[in-house]
């Protein structure tokens, strides 16, 4: 979902992260690539550490033994 | 003797994957995909680069039968020729993706301890980034170029390949034939290029047909943001980007692009489908 931002956000013009990010590299403005990147990657590893705690207590069989 | 006893089994597994429609369709639209890209300059009169300044966003008629886009450029035969990048995106990077990968797995499986570490924390890094975004980000630092963008896709399906190669090799080494032949005092390149790398490539070979139609999505996406192939190269992505500015005076432009991409991915899709039942009957 987060990569399919990207495109949604130029396509729409929406000002959101994945059109920063799609500026910045028209704009060879690095350091906002990469902040921009760094940002979506820490969302994206947030949001499964957030699903897999979601899962064992909806599940208790998967919790850690 | 693995190798013959795969190749005599081949036979009946073609068979047994056209008997199943939803595979044949998918063989079948890859087919359509393949023969488009090889015969492309036979199935259509015309050029892709070529402008065509008389006939300017014309809809589909019989001398174009998909109409042309805003230089006159025919669109069918844009689609054909953007049916090679495509394919050649497709294959370059599952292939690459895949020989690594599966080297990388393989070794990190077989050896263990500090190497097996630091190979599989690097492909965790990887992983950490969502896939289209870390192709982009690749792309931008690298500059746009259809080369830039197969390295791209390739780094992005890396781990999906080294994991599998890893926990598949996990499985294997420590079965008998593998301890055979370690007792036979085979060294481990011999012992996991001849031994365990046949025995692991199945399930490998499935993955890769599965994200050769992410990879196509992944190139349309790259192309569709002006970072894949560059203009005038015809690729489904950036025909698709062209296409939004006339939106309103030639839809067709963004329908049959979008359905080339569609109809491709969905015949890749069940093929890899297809693959799957074939090689693991424990899952249907």
């Amino acid at each position: 979902m987060l990569g399919g931002v990207v495109i949604t956000e130029t396509v729409f013009s929406w000002p959101g992260i994945g059109k920063i990010t799609v500026d910045a590299i028209f704009a060879r403005d690095y350091p906002v690539v990469q902040g921009a990147v760094l940002i979506t990657a820490t969302l994206f590893v947030l949001i499964n550490l957030m699903t897999d705690i979601i899962y064992t207590l909806i599940d208790p069989r998967l919790s850690v033994a | 003797m693995n190798a013959s006893l795969a190749l005599r089994s081949r036979a009946p597994r073609l068979a047994a994957m056209l008997a199943n429609r939803r595979a044949a369709l998918g063989l079948f639209l890859v087919g359509l995909a393949v023969f488009a890209a090889l015969f492309a300059p036979l199935l259509s009169p015309y050029l892709p680069d070529k402008p065509d300044f008389v006939a300017i966003l014309k809809g589909p008629s019989l001398a174009h039968p998909l109409g042309t886009d805003d230089l006159g450029r025919d669109v069918f035969t844009r689609i054909l020729y953007g049916a090679r990048v495509s394919l050649l995106v497709g294959t370059f990077s599952v292939a690459s993706a895949l020989v690594l990968g599966a080297a990388l797995g393989s070794i990190a499986g077989y050896v263990g301890g500090w190497l097996d570490s630091i190979i599989m924390r690097l492909m965790d890094v990887i992983f950490a980034f969502p896939s289209v975004l870390l192709a982009l980000a690749i792309t931008a630092v690298l500059g746009p170029s259809l080369t830039n963008a197969i390295l791209a896709i390739a780094v992005v399906n890396l781990p999906v390949f080294a994991r599998i190669a890893r926990a598949q090799t996990l499985v294997v080494r420590n079965l008998d034939y593998v301890e055979a032949k370690r007792a036979l005092g085979f060294g481990p390149v011999n012992i996991l290029t001849r031994t365990i790398l046949p025995n692991i490539a199945a399930p490998l070979i499935v993955q890769g047909s599965l994200l050769f139609a992410s990879a196509i999505i992944t190139e349309s996406y790259l192309s569709f943001l002006g970072l894949g192939a560059q203009p005038p190269t015809a690729t489904w992505g950036n025909m698709l980007r062209n296409s939004i500015a006339f939106l309103d005076l030639a839809p067709w432009l963004a329908w049959f692009s979008g359905m080339a991409i569609f109809v491709t991915v969905l015949g890749f899709n069940l093929v890899g489908d297809a693959l799957r039942d074939l090689f693991d009957p424990r899952e249907t």
